[in-house]
């Protein structure tokens, strides 16, 4: 008996999430209602595919052996495509709530490619795996559950974020530098990402998860391809340095009241908090039940914390001094910055006692110099940014 | 802010405390601190803290070989490879508690004040400060739309007082006050939590225990001191005694025998009398007197484990008998002259570079491997064999004999984590506090909503409604918005 019908519905959600995602972006450029409605229906249909996908694959293991069962949410496979899921779900009810579908360009990419990456990399094990005995417990199910919900509540704030700053922009300064930056650092991840996913499909590289993430590009063996890489990169960064206006003009044009966006971005991270801090304290309690230490300073912990500070720092500066509109949506950017660094980077570069990705105890020398230089070009473009701008690098 | 300096002691102490007190309800005090302890947490997952010498090898990347222990010196000797308890972190972590605890007592009388005050009808000055507001005008009685006002209220869930008032009817009502306990139920939980911490690290203790198979402890190896017991050394009196009656390592029937779980049965032994028994797993410990026995890891004493080995008699009979052997044991073989010895055992071993057996686990497997030697009856050694269950004919050529291993079984000690910790449950307490405090902020408004009839000209109503809440407020627009609407039905 094999027990790979959740890889079927996994792969019907994939195409779904890809067809909503050209949707979307198609309803962004044509503005079509008919569009629209299909971009929307295909997300619905893809959702379900993949909650389907989720439950299937739960039952599947307990099929497997009573002792195996678990709830989908152990390996990377799991947890990415459990992402995924928040991440859509969290969207749909902001997509029903502001009654608006712009944001679906936005989401509808990065849910895609975390199945995509997930369900091609040659290294990702898509088999049920058995637990090891410290991951048993209904702790971790609580944990991990409240904080992907977290995470994908952050991750919306990001994008509408990320969309106000974009809706706001007047003219070429040092915030437009910052959200073209974003935007331009976002892509060129997803481009990098999908060069990934495309050259193990082929065969190209042998394995592009854990250490080996974007083993195709930025990080590849070949000079040649990294240089490539880099100068695609600066391409990208100049392309959207020349056409952020057209964007705006463009997303202007559904009216969405900006007062609007900086609620949403304020009321997602609102959500997302208390969602972070229940995933922490029951981490907490799970640690106290396996180890009889409730907090150990381990890296994952430790990133989590930061995350959860630098919302906390978010919202007094919200609250309490009145941050608004782009201050509060760069906060906003720093703070999802530190989701995915706590979610990737703590496996892909520091060691730790968590599950999946393991690296061993090492720095990984090539991760760092990447991480170092990305940051620098996008640096560099800011501040290029900034000397070029009509306040001639005054701050507003 | 420029004061004059006045000769008065008094006074200059009093600005010098107006002053601190200031600095510390800043909240941009707050938001530099949240985010400098973010900054250095990221040096702490950077720079291992579990071993100052593991960062040897980044740091050779880093700086070089000659420079890294220079640097690591350095890193040492700042706090930074045990940044957590180095006396900056702890500092700023002091500066953030003061900082909550001046904020609160600065804002909390003021709150209250809000949270007592009653709410009474609507007058024209109060009308002026609320942040909704909206005029309609209705035709018809008084006292239908009073009846319609009231319906609307209810509707709307703000229906609580009535009342005349300066030729008037007003409607009004204020709810969800408590809204604004919110902050500082958080506030006090992050305080509480750290009161937890606290007296965990003076009166609590971590420690770790091997207890073999049928035998006990009294006391454990300490990882952490309680800080207030300087006087201990590295072992920790427990006042009572723990015996580990059985280890037992549960195996998935598939995947290779990839461990499912540790088991360790446990008896508490108090003043001679067995007080308690469990059997305890990873995520499941056994706790006495507060103390808990955490399961964490296991072995196997390779001097004390024994072998089965079976012995068929090549000759005439067949007779076939199973003897369990430790190492370096001689067994004399039933109805025959010969005695044999294991000098090496191994429950699971594999061909390793060079021809050579090399050990893997201490799991008894079909790679089991042992080199046994047997000896005549005067105590000569006759011959010398490598016994494998992987290769049969791997056998002793000068005794009548052929062997295989049917079993390994050590004594198993099982690995105990120990932790004593008075502080977890005012951890815990604080952390219920605080998603309380958190859903309470966030999540619940104080709105307070006012509704106000006069008679206006030719015989229609003047209705004016107004409203203020605390946050939320796209949220409570539309509350409010919903209610103007009912109104004007
Ligand atoms: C780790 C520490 C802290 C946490 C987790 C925390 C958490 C929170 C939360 C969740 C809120 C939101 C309440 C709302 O929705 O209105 C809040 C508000 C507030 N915090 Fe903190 N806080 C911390 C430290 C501090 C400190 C040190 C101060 C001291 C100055 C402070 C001052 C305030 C104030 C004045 C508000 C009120 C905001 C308002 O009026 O709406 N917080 N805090």
């Amino acid at each position: 008996m094999s027990f790979d019908m959740n890889i079927k519905f996994f792969w019907v959600a994939t195409f779904s999430y890809l067809g909503a995602m050209v949707f979307y972006l198609a309803y962004l450029a044509f503005r079509n209602n008919g569009v629209g409605k299909a971009a929307t229906l295909l997300t619905y249909f893809g959702f379900v595919a993949h909650t389907v996908a989720l439950g299937v694959r739960w039952w599947e293991s307990y099929k497997m052996g009573s002792d195996i069962g678990h709830i989908p949410v152990s390996n990377l496979f799991e947890s990415m495509s459990f992402g995924a899921w928040t991440i859509v779900l969290i969207y749909m009810a902001v997509e029903w709530n502001y009654k608006n579908k712009s944001f679906g360009a936005f989401v509808m990419p990065v849910a895609f490619l975390a199945l995509a990456y997930i369900g091609v990399a040659p290294n990702i094990s898509k088999d049920i795996e058995p637990l090891v005995p410290a991951l048993k417990s209904y702790w971790l199910h609580i944990h991990v559950i409240t904080s992907f919900l977290g995470y994908a509540a952050f991750a919306v704030s990001f994008g509408v974020s990320l969309m106000y700053m974009i809706v706001n922009a007047k003219e070429k300064d040092t915030a437009y530098g910052f959200w073209t930056a974003c935007l331009g650092a976002l892509i060129s991840i997803i481009l990098a990402v999908s060069a990934d996913a495309v050259a193990a499909y082929m065969g190209l590289v042998a394995d592009i998860s854990g250490k080996h993430m974007l083993s195709a590009s930025f990080r590849s063996s070949s000079t040649a391809v990294m240089a490539v890489s880099y100068l695609a990169y600066a391409g990208v960064l100049g392309f959207l340095y020349a056409t952020g206006m057209k964007l705006r003009d463009s997303l202007a044009r559904y009216q969405t009241s900006s007062d609007m966006l900086d609620e949403v971005g304020y009321k997602t991270i609102a959500i997302g908090f208390p969602l972070l801090t229940v995933g922490i304290i029951t981490g907490a309690v799970w640690a106290n039940a396996a180890w009889g230490t409730y907090w150990g300073w381990d890296p994952k912990e430790t990133w989590s914390l930061i995350t959860w500070l630098v919302y906390a720092a978010y919202l007094h500066a919200r609250l309490t001094r009145g941050w608004r509109g782009v201050r509060a949506a760069s906060l906003s950017v720093f703070g999802f910055a530190s989701v995915i660094f706590t979610y990737l980077g703590v496996n892909l570069l520091l060691s730790g006692l968590h599950a999946y990705g393991a690296t061993g105890g090492e720095v990984d020398k090539t991760a760092i110099t990447f991480l170092f230089a990305f940051a620098a070009v996008l640096a560099a473009y800011i501040f290029i940014c900034k000397m070029t701008s009509k306040g001639g690098g005054k701050p507003e | 802010m420029e004061e004059k300096k006045d000769s008065a002691g008094e006074s200059r102490k009093d600005n010098f405390l107006t002053s601190v007190w200031n600095f510390f309800t800043s909240i941009k005090l707050t938001v530099f601190l949240l985010i400098i302890l973010a900054l250095v947490s990221i040096i702490g997952t950077v720079v291992d803290q579990t071993d100052p010498a593991k960062n040897l090898g980044m740091l050779e990347g880093m700086f070089g070989k000659e420079d890294a222990p220079g640097v690591l010196e350095l890193l040492v000797d700042t706090g930074m490879t045990n940044m957590y308890h180095s006396w900056w972190f702890v500092l700023l972590l002091t500066l953030l508690s003061t900082n909550i605890t001046i904020c609160t007592l600065d804002r909390l009388p003021g709150v209250f004040k809000i949270m007592s005050r009653v709410q009474g009808p609507l007058t024209d000055d109060t009308l002026k400060g609320l942040g909704f507001k909206k005029e309609i005008k209705l035709k018809g009685g008084m006292d239908s739309v009073k009846d319609k006002a009231r319906a609307a209220m209810k509707a709307s869930g703000f229906y609580q007082n009535e009342a005349e008032d300066g030729g008037a009817f007003h409607l009004y009502s204020d709810k969800g006050k408590y809204s604004r306990l919110g902050v500082y139920i958080t506030h006090l939980s992050v305080l509480i939590i750290f009161a937890g911490a606290l007296i965990g690290s003076f009166w609590g203790f971590k420690g770790y225990a091997q207890i073999l198979e049928n035998s006990s402890v009294t006391s454990v190896g300490l990882i952490n001191k309680p800080l207030l017991r300087g006087d201990l050394g590295d072992e920790m009196p427990l006042g009572f005694r723990v015996r580990c009656d059985k280890f037992e390592l549960v195996k998935y029937e598939t995947f290779g025998g990839m461990p499912s779980n540790y088991l360790s049965d446990l008896t508490v032994i108090d003043g001679e009398k067995e007080v308690m028994k469990k059997q305890i797993r990873v995520n499941d410990p056994l706790q006495y007197k507060g103390i808990r026995f955490y399961q964490s890891s296991y072995g196997v004493v390779p001097e004390m484990a024994t072998m089965t080995i079976r012995v068929t008699a090549t000759g005439a009979g067949l007779n076939v008998k199973d003897y369990s052997i430790k190492s370096n044991e001689k067994v004399h073989i039933e109805g025959s002259d010969y005695d044999m010895v294991i000098t090496q055992m191994a429950p699971d071993v594999a061909m390793g570079p060079g021809n050579q057996l090399v050990a893997q686990s201490d799991q008894f497997k079909g790679s089991a491997a042992a080199i046994m030697q047997f000896f005549d009856s005067h105590g000569h050694q006759v011959d010398q064999a490598v016994i494998m269950n992987m290769d049969p004919s791997s056998q002793p050529k000068n005794v009548p004999f052929s062997l295989s291993i049917m079993g390994y079984r050590g004594p198993f000690y099982t690995g105990l984590q120990v932790t004593y910790d008075p502080g977890v449950w005012v951890v815990w307490l604080g952390c219920t506090l605080m998603v309380i405090g958190i859903c309470v902020a966030f999540f619940t408004t104080h709105k307070r909503v006012w509704v106000r009839l006069k008679e206006g000209e030719k015989g229609s109503v003047v209705i004016t409604a107004g409203g203020s809440a605390n946050k939320n407020r796209y949220a409570f627009e539309r509350d409010f918005d919903k209610l103007v609407e009912r109104l004007g039905e």
